[in-house]
């Protein structure tokens, strides 16, 4: 048995110095504090008063994260190619990939890696409103998930290129790349093959239409854009 | 806020002492809201509980109800005589965005949540495919959060009534609210929550000591599916477990290799309801079932889960809310609570909480609890007790009985 070699660097990017202090920024101190009369008591018709004080804590991480075995997936997509696995027993194809089969017959077969085609199917979508607090400042964008041509599996991003409201199940999607990908699932990205299927009524997609103002302008007020 | 939910079981069962209990099971879904990791030491110390076994049952959004399907394995197996199960959340220390964002890392991070996901964004791409598919509309949806936010407003344990002022809505307040996730708008969706909850099981021959009124458990059910929805239209693990469910894929749509549950149902919550109600021994859920709490942490997902608990069949949820069969007066009455969307979400208590209200319905003694017996179901034998997780990766349901 040979000994275990230590691990090798192969290319690095490594963080702008600007995150070097964000564990240390972030420590848990008591940065502000409030003392408040609030409200005691698990039934709102029988509460009482009570006082109680709240502190501010920051705290924060930077994680080093390991993609693993489907590591070159996201390798690949530096390279603006995407790629799936496919399982070498039942055929079945994965993109997102599974480093492993998913079928009990094939007992974790391990999988081999292929390119996908630059297409699919929009399976299903929404229009997002509202979001995790990273997402907020991109409002309102389209969510869909892709079946990428020759997939068993769906892959979620964003698709650009067409009013919310034409956007409809079971439409045929391109898939493109943004021009500095950085080894995430945002480096790709989809756009509508055709024109608008054109299946909602009129009356529906100026409903649409009409929920999302508010939230642009929420978006333009919120970050000034 | 668990001592609370412990001193009013306590006030209510004159025979119960805590000494009694000889294990607990506690439940409470993130580490990130309260910055505590092993937080079920706490509550169990504070009860005055310890040397008894204590641990914590996590399984996301279904924890409570996978901790009280563990505590009657518990007791079940002769290994506990009393249980206490205990939950517990607190969602308030950090913003909405945020807390959104520490519940979306339930969800796959490498590859679903990087790209702007998080749930109420999948459970809308899932529901608009189910609208796709069978046709509901908005309006159809709004009728659910209303049903649940107007029952809440008599039940002085729910946190909707402080939040809107004790004021009814409309499907039109629901219809303008501010876009969430298209289709589902802010009142389709529940509340951001603090709150706790307890209850006790015990044996046979302990339950008839404790309490004249026991309600029995009769039937426990767990399933799971895929962790990322998208996994699932091809996913060979339900394959020709379903078909009648399969068979009613619609002509228009383009079907997937498993035409069910794929990304439109619940199939954890169909293995979990056959699972207890082969159990209970309940055939037709519809006419054996009196009353029945639901996860609806969307009005969607209300929906969609009538058609996975086999009230009706796939594509039929939205006959059974025109035809007004879940509300309080209907053929099958859901979340007269007030759900999620009224009573509240605190995660790890949800379904503990929704047990307890199963149980004063099934004792009658909502007119006391409540402001008033407006939403007691009359003579309710058979409860339903429905816990769920992820974009329905891990369900259970709990069948109870007078």
């Amino acid at each position: 048995m040979s000994e275990m070699e230590p691990d090798k660097i192969i290319k690095e990017k490594k963080p702008d110095s600007k995150w070097s202090d964000w564990g240390r920024l972030g420590k848990w101190n008591v940065v502000g504090y409030k003392i408040i009369e609030g409200n005691k008591g698990p039934r709102s018709d029988k509460l009482q008063r009570a006082r109680y004080m709240l502190v501010n804590r920051p705290w924060d991480v930077m994680y080093e994260h390991s993609y693993g075995l489907v590591s070159r997936f996201f390798e690949a997509l530096m390279e603006k190619k995407l790629v799936g696995t496919k399982c070498p027993k039942c055929g079945d194809v994965f993109c997102p990939p599974r480093a492993h089969c998913w079928r009990n017959k094939c007992k974790l077969a391990e999988t081999e890696w292929i390119e996908m085609p630059m297409h699919g199917i929009l399976h299903c979508f929404t229009v997002l409103g509202f979001a995790g607090e990273a997402f907020l400042s991109d409002l309102p964008f389209i969510l869909a998930y892709v079946r990428v041509e020759g997939a068993n599996t769906l892959i979620a991003g964003r698709l650009v290129g067409m009013n919310p409201e034409d956007v409809e199940c079971d439409m045929k999607v391109n898939i493109k790349f943004v021009e500095h990908p950085s080894g995430n699932p945002m480096d790709i990205y989809f756009v509508p093959e055709g024109p608008p299927l054109n299946r909602r009524s009129a009356e529906e997609k100026a409903r649409m239409r009409a929920q999302l103002e508010p939230i642009r302008a929420w978006v333009k007020e919120k970050f000034k854009k | 806020m668990v001592a609370e939910a412990m001193k009013e079981a306590l006030e209510d069962t004159p025979n119960l002492s805590i000494k009694d209990i000889d294990n607990h099971v506690c439940s409470y879904f993130s580490d990130h809201f309260e910055q505590q990791l092993a937080f079920s030491w706490i509550p169990n110390d504070y009860l005055g509980l310890a040397p008894k076994p204590v641990f914590r049952v996590e399984n996301g959004g279904a924890g409570p109800g996978t901790a009280i399907r563990t505590a009657w394995a518990l007791v079940a197996s002769g290994l506990s005589d009393i249980c206490l199960v205990s939950g517990f959340e607190k969602q308030g220390e950090v913003s909405s965005a945020k807390a959104n964002e520490f519940i979306a890392l339930a969800s796959d991070t490498d590859f679903d949540f990087p790209v702007g996901g998080y749930y109420t964004g999948y459970y809308a791409a899932m529901e608009a495919r189910h609208m796709y598919l069978y046709g509901e509309t908005e309006e159809d949806l709004a009728m659910i959060a209303v049903k649940n936010r107007n029952y809440s407003l008599d039940n002085p344990y729910a946190q909707w009534p402080l939040e809107c002022g004790g004021k009814r809505i409309t499907v039109d307040d629901v219809l303008s609210s501010r876009l969430i996730a298209w289709p589902l708008k802010v009142l389709d969706c529940c509340l951001l929550s603090e709150g706790a909850s307890v209850i006790v099981l015990a044996s046979q021959k302990y339950a008839k000591k404790i309490t004249d009124t026991p309600i029995w458990i009769t039937g426990v059910g767990l399933g799971s599916d895929m962790m990322r929805p998208g996994d699932r239209p091809d996913n060979p693990g339900f394959h020709g477990m379903f078909p009648a469910e399969a068979r009613t894929y619609p002509k228009h749509a383009m079907k997937p290799r498993e035409p069910y549950p794929e990304m439109t149902n619940f199939g954890a919550c169909k293995v979990a309801a056959r699972t207890a109600y082969k159990m209970a021994g309940i055939k037709n859920p519809l006419k054996q079932v009196d009353i029945v709490e639901i996860h609806d942490a969307y009005d969607s997902s209300e929906l969609q889960t009538y058609e996975d608990l086999d009230f009706c069949r796939r594509g039929q949820g939205k006959t059974l809310i025109r035809e007004g069969q879940t509300y309080v007066d209907g053929d099958i009455p859901v979340n007269v609570s007030g759900g999620l969307e009224g009573f509240g979400h605190p995660v790890g208590s949800t379904a503990i909480g929704q047990t307890v209200e199963l149980f004063w319905q099934m004792r009658q003694e909502i007119g006391k609890k409540h402001k008033s017996d407006a939403t007691q179901v009359k003579g309710a034998e058979v409860g339903l007790n429905h816990s769920h997780a992820g974009t329905g990766t891990a369900i259970s349901v709990m069948i109870m009985k007078r």
